[in-house]
């Protein structure tokens, strides 16, 4: 291939024909071992599975984080019965069928008393407090 | 671009890394070429016309089929050449700084001084005047082209071409090669 003579060669008053030949030419270029082999091995071992993790096809995303969701979902059911299950209620609530004790009126002697009743932290004890009347 | 070229990158895209073949046997002399007037050693040549390839396969799906693709990946070449020398000069100067002896010039590189063939005379340029002189030289690419290639102006490449043929012609007449100007010019054997 023949070289184009350039604009500027008033500028540098150097020819083409004289610098022509400095460049490293096709000719030597082609006295070097192909690329081919090398490049093959190297776009096999390093750069296909690169790419191909790199433009994996979103269903294969969808089935990689398949998981999330539904770990996420039981999860947040877990968390949901903690918070209602009612540990301690069943001791609050009157046992159906057990006894209950009613203070109708309180006597002391035969004179009608003030009474107090006060519940105490265990359901199966209740403190009456009487007071005789005082005139 | 060829009907062959478009079909071979479509099949490179597809995930057939073999349809990269044609492509590397039809280019890979202007790759070598050009890498070896930027490295100025056969060896770095090799390694620097791998990576373009590499890189140009990688970066495929950015290739605009409109553009030229020998152009496109002679600009890479360019880019990987130019980044390898001048990550070979910092590390010989680094080695060079920590056994105390002369750091290396601002154009001097080990490997041009260690290659038979490629000429003495050429160190003298910086990497992108030796770009520009190979293109030129080896591709018959114009200024315009060769700007497309290193992403400049047509101007910033004549600028180019202007300080490398001044260099050379001084080079020349230091070695004796060509006369002062008034004398008959003569080139040596």
């Amino acid at each position: 291939m023949k070289p184009k003579e350039t604009e500027n060669n008033n500028a540098s008053d150097i020819s083409d024909r004289e610098i022509q030949h400095m460049p490293v030419s096709y000719r030597e270029a082609e006295q070097l071992p192909p690329l081919w082999p090398g490049l093959r091995q190297k776009l096999e071992s390093e750069v296909e599975p690169e790419l191909a993790s790199a433009a994996l096809p979103a269903s294969v995303y969808k089935k990689r984080w398949r998981w999330a969701p539904l770990t996420a979902a039981l999860g947040a059911a877990l968390l949901l019965l903690l918070v209602l299950t009612p540990f301690n209620r069943e001791a609050d609530q009157p046992v159906p069928g057990d006894e209950q004790v009613v203070v109708h009126s309180v006597k002391i002697g035969s004179k009608a008393a003030k009474y107090y009743i006060f519940q105490s932290d265990n359901p199966d004890r209740v403190i009456v407090w009487a007071q005789g009347k005082t005139q | 671009m060829t009907v062959d070229e478009t079909t071979a990158i479509d099949q490179c895209l597809a995930g057939d890394s073999g349809a990269f073949e044609p492509l590397v046997s039809r280019y890979e002399t202007s790759v070598k070429a050009l890498a070896w007037n930027i490295t100025g050693s056969p060896d770095e040549a090799m390694e620097v016309a791998q990576e373009t390839f590499l890189q140009a396969f990688k970066n495929l799906h950015r290739f605009d089929p409109q553009r030229d693709f020998k152009k496109w990946l002679l600009g890479i070449t360019v880019k990987r050449g130019i980044d390898y020398v001048r990550k070979k000069k910092s590390f010989l100067n680094f080695f060079r700084l920590y056994s105390e002896e002369t750091p290396l010039a601002k154009d001097d590189t080990r490997s041009i001084e260690e290659s038979p063939i490629f000429n003495p005379l050429l160190k003298r340029l910086s990497e992108k005047e030796r770009v520009v002189l190979s293109l030129q030289m080896n591709e018959n690419y114009s200024a315009v082209e060769i700007g497309m290639i290193l992403d400049c102006s047509e101007n910033s490449v004549r600028v180019l071409q202007f300080k490398a043929r001044k260099k050379l012609k001084k080079a020349l007449l230091a070695a004796g090669f060509i006369s002062p100007p008034g004398s008959a010019r003569e080139v040596a054997p």
